[in-house]
This record gives structure tokens, sequence and C-alpha cells, in this order.
């Protein structure tokens, strides 16, 4: 258990060195002076420069410049947004619980009902409902999620009039952010607007999160149906229908526990994509999270946010994927005993 | 007694025509094959077909809805969006666009992933490691948000855009080809030439190569769908390919005002990137299980 968690740790920061060496580069890789493009498109006196230059570390080797960047990281200094001027690891933290937000929503959905589908699909195999699923997966999985986006807009929220087109919540409430998760925030501001708050803001995150969830939805659908299939065909399962266990406990159980295993890896993967994918969903719904920002920022040349959030973003997709590897080294015996 | 033997004839297929013959059994890979085939030709002789240059501007045909409405003409078949353009000859001249930024950026994967997951796998020790350590921390970056830090940093364009997209599906291919490389190594086949005297060029061109093409097969076909999904949301977000660029992904982003006014423009452009996607993923599907005969058999 500790070797898993000590090689695991090992790992997570190699990468972490190997992603903060690639940004390094990538930095100094930009055509022009590192000081210009750091302050995009303001001016800056020759004082600020001086300043620059030397807090960059670029009077020094480039050895020592890796390594004022990394320290400056470690200390949580990303460096200030060349627009608002507030620290990058701040406004970082203002979108990310939005992200987060949607992306959970997003995952469970996925989970639950990718699952469900891809157990039915593979217990009825060649069925109607199986070659239903299969289908319906297949198109989900090849969805440009920007068009499928704008479609379901055009659906539920211009022509049903069921949900509202953008944003987080309606701007009839005043909600003070607290923990930055609007659905925990309109509850704490129950004295105020009972539950009327908390419904808008689930009202507006049914359509972005389904919307996120298409796409993984439908790969853990086809790899819980694959799974299934193979763990419904070994032996144990056979033994347990003849000591009379009944259909479903060894479906949902017996099976299902087993199919989960290599099903965890492929989760972990999907954690990538809802990320991509957020990216893509906030730009159609005006979600105020990190992937908006990330693209507004883009626009703005606003260099030092660019690339603080993609690093803290890389960085929570190798934590996650480090989680993962850990998780399934837990649950699976066969990659408990050392080699 | 002269007896008279006869044997019937039996073809034994070649290699190509097995995998015909198994493709061929596979019906949805069919129909996303001929889908394609139809989308390639139309791509190549999209000048020929396209009813319209697709910068033109009628001025006396905005927002003309599509045909088969009351208030379509015929002469726009697709009808057109709020500049006058012919939305068919757009799309008929997006695809070229779509299918063949896709075709060079998939090229350029494959070449530098292949060439890459060759070194990987011949050598041992740090090249290996350093390799494969920079393959993982570009999977770990989620590809849009590495495609986004790189047209940041070098700026919005097409051409840039296409680095970004094929920098992103470099490492599939690199570990495809290593894992291969690793198994086929040990078999005897490739012990023989070693003994023959081949040295590690040879022995990946001329041994392990044709035997590692399946699944690099079926890796180019997925790598192919992802590259027009991820061309098209560059083109989406802005930072792809610039109007008046008919890109199909460009050609949404300008339509997103028009939701409500010509929801037409919105759904046609999209529907493209749809079908094309989901015929090379069929027939992605058909590949695998027709070059993995023993997937078909469970």
């Amino acid at each position: 258990m500790i070797t898993i968690l000590l090689r695991q740790l090992l790992t997570l920061l190699l990468s972490f060195i190997g992603i903060t060496l690639i940004f390094f580069t990538l930095t100094r890789l930009i055509p022009g002076d590192p000081v210009i493009v750091y302050f995009g498109n303001l001016s800056v006196d020759s004082y600020q420069y001086q300043q620059a230059y030397h807090a960059l570390g670029l009077d020094q080797p480039l050895f020592e410049q890796y390594w004022i960047y990394l320290s400056n990281i470690l200390e949580g200094d990303l460096g200030h947004s060349t627009i608002t001027n507030r620290p990058v690891l701040d406004e970082f933290l203002t979108f990310f619980p939005a992200t987060i937000e949607l992306g959970l929503t997003a995952s469970i959905i996925a989970l639950v009902i990718g699952i469900v589908s891809g157990v039915m699909a593979a217990v009825h195999k060649n069925s109607w409902t199986d070659h239903l699923v299969m289908s319906t997966s297949l198109v989900g999985y090849s969805m440009p999620i920007f068009w499928w986006g704008m479609l379901l807009i055009l659906l539920f929220s211009l022509s049903l009039g069921w949900t509202p087109v953008a944003g987080r919540i309606s701007y009839i409430y005043d909600i003070e952010p607290v923990s930055g998760f609007m659905l925990v925030d309109s509850l704490l501001a129950y004295p105020k607007y009972q539950f009327a708050a908390f419904f808008s803001a689930c009202q507006h995150l049914i359509l972005p999160s389904f919307v996120l969830a298409t796409v993984p939805m439908a790969a853990i659908a086809r790899m819980t149906r694959s799974s299934m299939i193979e763990v419904l065909s070994a032996e144990y399962i056979l033994t347990a229908k003849a000591k009379g266990v009944s259909e479903r406990k060894i479906i949902w159980v017996h099976a299902l526990r087993n199919a989960m295993i290599p099903l965890m890896t492929i989760i972990g993967l999907q954690s990538s994509v809802l990320l991509t994918g957020a990216i893509l969903t906030e730009t159609i719904f005006a979600w105020p999270g990190v992937g908006k920002w990330m693209v507004e920022a883009i626009f703005r040349r606003d260099i030092p946010s660019i690339q603080g959030a993609v690093l803290l973003v890389a960085c929570f997709v190798i934590l996650i994927n480090a989680t993962i590897d850990f998780l399934y080294a837990i649950i699976n015996p066969r990659l408990r005993k050392p080699k | 007694m002269n007896e008279i033997k006869i044997y019937r004839d039996i073809p034994v297929p070649g290699r190509w025509q097995a995998f015909w013959k198994r493709f061929r059994a596979h019906k949805a890979a069919m129909a996303g094959l001929i889908f394609l085939v139809i989308i390639v030709l139309m791509a190549l002789f999209g000048p020929l077909i396209a009813p319209h240059d697709p910068t033109q501007q009628f001025a006396d045909a905005l927002r003309i809805p599509p045909a088969w409405t009351d208030s379509g003409v015929n002469e726009y078949l697709l009808g057109t969006d709020d500049l006058g353009r012919d939305l068919l000859s757009r799309i008929i001249y997006g695809s070229r666009l779509s299918l063949g930024l896709s075709g060079i950026v998939v090229i350029i994967a494959a070449a530098a992933g292949i060439l890459l997951g060759a070194i990987a796998g011949l050598t041992r020790g740090f090249v290996e490691f350093f390799i494969l350590r920079i393959m993982d921390v570009i999977l770990a970056v989620p590809s849009l948000l590495l495609a986004i830090v790189i047209v940041a940093i070098i700026g919005p364009g097409l051409p840039n855009a296409i680095y970004a997209v094929a920098i992103v599906l470099i490492p599939h291919f690199v570990r495809i080809v290593r894992a291969a490389i690793k198994e086929e190594m040990a078999k005897d086949y490739v012990v023989a030439a070693r003994l023959d005297g081949a040295g590690p060029v040879r022995l990946f061109t001329h041994s392990i190569f044709p035997n590692i093409l399946p699944p690099l097969i079926v890796q180019v076909s997925l790598a192919f769908s992802t590259a027009i999904i991820d061309i098209a949301a560059l083109g989406f977000l802005g930072l792809g390919a610039q109007p008046p660029n008919p890109e199909w992904g460009t050609i949404l982003s300008q339509s997103r005002d028009l939701i409500q006014l010509a929801p037409w423009v919105v759904t046609t452009p999209g529907l493209a990137i749809l079908i094309t996607v989901l015929s090379i993923n069929l027939v992605g599907d058909g590949l695998r299980d027709a070059l993995d005969p023993k997937e078909t058999r469970s």
C-alpha cells in the first residue's frame, strides 16, 4: 500500500516537473522579448521593464531562470493578469468552482446513464435494447458538442422555453458567493428566497451539464458493455448462477463490480475529455467558469492568465489521474502484489 | 479401375482479400464507408459541384430558408446566411478544408508518432524514458487546452491550429507503436531476422512495421475523427480558421447570433460535422473488427 502510494507520488512529481519544464520552454519560445510578451499589449516604461526583467530572472542563466519560475509556482505566484491586475491564482479560484460544479454534475450524469445503459446492453446482448444503446452511443461519441449545445438551446430554451439560455442563476437573485458552488450558495440563501433560487440554479445547470456529459456518457456506455460481456462469460458467474443467486444480484453485484476495474482507467481518461468539453460548453452557455475565462484571456492577449490557468488545469488533471491510478491499484488485487 | 478424382479448387483468400471480406460483412461499417466516399468525392470535386462561390454575397437573398420550406428558393438549396452567401456551397467548400486539414494533421501526427514510438520501442533507458515522460505530459493536458496554449502563444490562425491539433495526437501513436514493438520483439520471426544480421532500422521497417499495421490503421481512423472535431472546435472558438473561411466550425461560430432568426444556418454545418465524424467512426469500428479476427469471433 505504502509502496504504491510512494510510486504514485513519484510519478506525480515527475509529471509536474515535466509539465513545468514544457511550459517554461514554451514561454521562452514565444517570439519576441519575454518581458514585452509578459505585459501583453500594455505599454511598459523602462523602470517596469527593468523590474520585470529582473523578476523573471532573464539576467541569469537558463537553469537559474527555470528555478525562479518553479519556485514562483510553488509559492503560488503565477503572475498578475495584465487586464485586471489581480493575481492569476485568485482569478482562477473565483472561476474554478463553477467549472467543478458543471464537471461534477456532468460526470454523475455520464456515469449513471452510461453504466446503466451499458449493463442493459450487455445483459440483453444483440437485442433491440443493445442495438439502440450501441447506435445512440456511437452518435453521442461522434457529437461535436458545441453544435449539440446550440441545438439543445434551440429546442429546449428557444422553442419550448423550459430552460434558460445562459448563465448560472437568474439575475433576480442576489446570491452571496460563499463556497463558489451555486447549488450550495443558493441553498445558503434559503432565508431570503426559500427554494426558488436553488431551483433556478438547477434549471440553469441541467442543460450545460447534459451537453458536457454526452461524449463521456457514450464512451462509458460502450466500455461498460464490452467489459460486462467479458465478465458475464466468466466461470464464477456460472458458479453464482449454479448456487442460485438471483439474476439481478449477479448482474449488479457480482459482474458489475468486476467489470468496473477496467472501466476505472477509462473514467480517468474522461476527466481530461470533460475539461476540454467544459471550455466549449462554458462558451456556448456563457457559464462563468475557467474555460470561458481562458478563451476570453486569449482574445485579450492576457498571457500570464492563460499560462497560469492551463498550468493549474493540467496539474489538476494529473492529480485526478494519479488518484484514479492509486484507487485502481487498491481495488484491483492483481496489481497489489509487487512483481 | 481408374478412378477420377475431382478436387474443387478452393481459393485461399489473400491477406487483403480476407480483410475486405470481413469488412464487407460489417453492415454499419459499409454504410459509413459509402458516406465517407461521398464526402471525399464532394471535397475533391467541390468547385464543380458547388452552385455558387462560397464567399459571394447575394444582396437580394439574405437569410433565405432551405428550399423545402415555403419561402425557400431552389437556387439556394440549403438557404443563405445573413450576408446572402449560399450555405450549400459553403458547406461543400468547408468539406475541402475539414477533410484536407485533418488529413494533413493526421499525416504529421502519425509520422512523428511512429518515428518517436519506434525510437522508444527500440531503445532502452534514458531515451525511452524521456520520450515516454514527455508523451505522458502531453496526454495529461486536455487536448483542446494544449491547442489553446499553443494558439495563445503563437497567435490564432489556421496553420497554428493545425500544429496544435497534430501535437495533441502524437502521444497515442507513440504509445501504440512502442507497445506493439515491445510485443513483436519477443517473437521468433524477429529473432530470426536478427540472427540474419538485421540492424534495428531494417528490423523495424522490414519485419516489425508490416505486422503492427493493423493497430496503426485503427489509430489513424480514430485520430482522423478527433482531428476533424478539434479543428472545428478551434474554429468555433475563433482560434482556428478565420472568417470568411467556410470552415465548418467557423461557420457555426458566426451563426451563433442567428440561432433564432435563421436556425438552418446552425443546423446544417453541424450536421455535416456529425455525419463526417460518425462515418469515420463507423469505418474505424469496422476496420478494428476486420483487422483483428480474434475480436469478431468472440
